[in-house]
């Protein structure tokens, strides 16, 4: 039996768990095996890696999705729409947290990064919902699912990395995104709801003189206009095909300065903030990327997909026994791996297995999409766990945050459970848009 | 060594701020290629890989700052648990991996990027423009370069800062 690909694993957790950088570790490791197996010459895969991050027109929408989300972030955009929807939210017994959850979705619909929406709210809203006496954990855990819809709700760049390693359409499996996400924010706004309809201190709606007029309330509807437009303008030209994804970034970053401008809010040291993060967070993708595809070509190369696949043809339960160990696998990285790194592990190995068994590509990648969202809030190391730590009051420690978030996973798998048995509910707009 | 630590700062920081503004061309190109071919109906056959070229450089050249940043993200489960003295071990090791690839990489790209200077090689993406890209090969091993220089100082601030705290200790 072929020993290297297990090998290979085993040295990059190692390498993982010692805290080394996972761009490194991830190049280190084919460059060690590539040397001992193949010689110098085998080496040159990483440079391969490299040299095809650069040249993947797709990714290019990275950078750029990533501007639009800091700089809306930063011209206050979760503060305007949450004041608004506060408003509306008045005699609703956990209308706060509801409107929470509704603000991540359209939060997640102008941008690509989580930090940008766990932050965000948890600054605004999670003060307020104290403030109103909500129960702890449907306040923290509202912040917590709702900023993370970002990853699920297009535009997101982990489905453009997904996207460009798996060749999958992004712009189907943005469309795909829009009809999952809204499941799950339908899910926690019913989840909300039932709770504090059973026990009504839970959440209580606000007192009367808190309450909004309803003129009050039309006005405020002018925080969401111009938010409404660039979703629509941006995902609209995605959807009906007349941009690619990358095109889709580039008018939406272009709107988010417009948008800055229109506001009011479009400072020097504001925006160069933001071309720093987004160079950040381009840097450590690409180089990633670079890694990762030395990593799975050596993979390849030595017999390791060959070997999975035996393994997983294996799998008591036929298909669905396969399907059943993706599935695992990718939530028990999710626990420890951060996202972008487990779609570059799992998805070139895993995906064309379950595409090969006679799995759907855009369901399964949507499966993967909203497992990465679970990986987003699952302890120990759901990088939105930490997000929210880092704004939550000082009385909320990381060890509540971990408890509260437990309810929320499980509700996430529930719904990911719906989606597989019925695929309908999560892809009734891609099938819509592009035919089944 | 002390020099090296400034030199690899200051590179690293003028590196990073600069190919940071590459965002606006990059969002101009796209916008600007879009536009015409959609409202004017005018194919701009440099876009394509001008946009491409841009991104490179972006995500690549700031590969140093955002190690000297901390930006590289990683999993430092078992350090936190560790005594401080085991903990900065592992650091030191951590970016002795980092220095060996990047060193390789440098290596590796050189030769690469040599060869294809030697041929004057143009695009393989086929379109009309076809512009040169030999040069755009450089940008892995300056790249890769620079991470080196910068791994070779942090290594040098950490060993600065454990002889301190030691002396301190006493």
């Amino acid at each position: 039996m072929n020993i290297y690909p297990l090998l290979m694993f085993v040295v990059l957790f190692i390498g993982l768990a010692a805290g080394i950088q996972v761009a490194f570790i991830l190049a280190a490791v084919p460059l060690g095996f590539a040397f001992f197996i193949w010689g110098p010459q085998g080496m040159m895969t990483l440079i391969q890696g490299a040299w095809g991050a650069m040249n993947n027109f797709v990714l290019t929408a990275i950078p750029m999705f990533v501007f639009m989300a800091v700089l809306l972030e930063k011209s206050g955009i979760v503060e305007d729409l949450y004041t608004c929807f506060y408003k509306w939210s008045g005699p609703l017994r956990g209308g706060l947290a509801i409107a929470t959850v509704i603000v991540g979705t359209i939060i997640g619909a102008v941008s690509g990064v989580v930090a940008a929406g766990v932050i965000g709210l948890g600054l605004i809203a999670l003060p307020q919902m104290q403030r109103y006496k909500y129960d702890r954990g449907i306040a923290v855990g509202s912040v917590l699912v709702g900023g993370t819809l970002g990853q699920i709700i297009p535009p997101s760049t982990n489905m453009v990395v997904y996207g460009a390693v798996t060749n999958l359409s992004v712009g189907k499996l943005f469309a795909a995104g829009v009809s999952s996400g809204l499941l799950f924010s339908l899910t926690f706004c019913i989840y909300i709801l039932i709770r504090s309809w059973i026990n009504k201190d839970l959440c209580p709606a606000l007192p009367k003189e808190a309450r909004a007029s309803w003129a009050d309330k039309l006005i405020s509807l002018r925080a969401v206009v111009l938010p409404a437009l660039l979703i629509v303008v941006c995902m609209g030209a995605i959807f009906s095909g007349a941009a690619t994804p990358t095109e889709g970034a580039a008018f939406g970053a272009l709107g988010s300065i417009v948008f800055a401008v229109c506001t009011r809010r479009f400072r020097w040291d504001i925006f160069q903030e933001c071309c720093i993060t987004t160079v950040r967070v381009t840097v450590m993708v690409l180089w990633m990327i670079a890694g990762a595809s030395a990593f799975s070509a050596v993979f390849a190369g030595i017999g390791g997909n060959r070997a999975v696949m035996e393994f997983a043809l294996a799998m008591p339960g036929g298909k669905w026994g396969a399907f059943s160990a993706s599935f695992a696998f990718i939530f028990f990285l999710g626990m420890f791996l951060e996202t972008t790194a487990i779609i570059l592990l799992a998805a070139p190995i895993v995906t064309p297995i379950l595409i090969n068994l006679g799995f759907e590509p855009l369901w399964w990648g949507i499966i993967f999409q909203l497992l990465l969202q679970t990986a987003y809030i699952s302890p120990p190391f759901g990088m939105s766990l930490f997000y929210l730590k880092g704004v939550a009051p000082p009385d909320v420690d990381l060890e509540a945050i971990f408890k509260f978030s437990i309810p929320w996973i499980g509700l996430q798998v529930i719904a990911i459970i719906l989606i597989v048995v019925f695929p309908v509910m999560g892809m009734w707009l891609p099938w819509w848009l592009f035919g089944q | 060594m002390q020099r090296v630590v400034r030199l690899a700062d200051v590179l690293s920081t003028v590196c990073g701020r600069y190919t940071s503004y590459l965002i606006v061309p990059m969002i101009a190109v796209i916008v600007l290629t879009a536009c015409l071919r959609y409202f004017f109906d005018i194919a701009v056959d440099w876009g394509f890989e001008t946009s491409l070229f841009l991104y490179g450089i972006h995500g690549f050249l700031g590969g140093s700052y955002v190690l000297m940043t901390k930006g590289h993200i990683c999993v430092d489960i078992v350090p936190m648990h560790l005594p401080a003295r085991w903990r900065r071990y592992l650091q030191l090791f951590s970016f002795g991996v980092v220095l060996a690839v990047a060193l390789i990489m440098t290596w590796l790209g050189c030769i690469w990027a040599w060869k294809s200077t030697m041929i004057w090689e143009h695009s393989i993406h086929q379109t009309a423009f076809n512009p040169p890209i030999w040069w755009f090969k450089w940008v892995v091993p300056m790249a890769a370069a620079m991470v080196a220089l910068q791994a070779v100082a942090e290594m040098v601030r950490m060993s600065a800062s454990a002889s301190e705290e030691t002396r301190e200790a006493r």
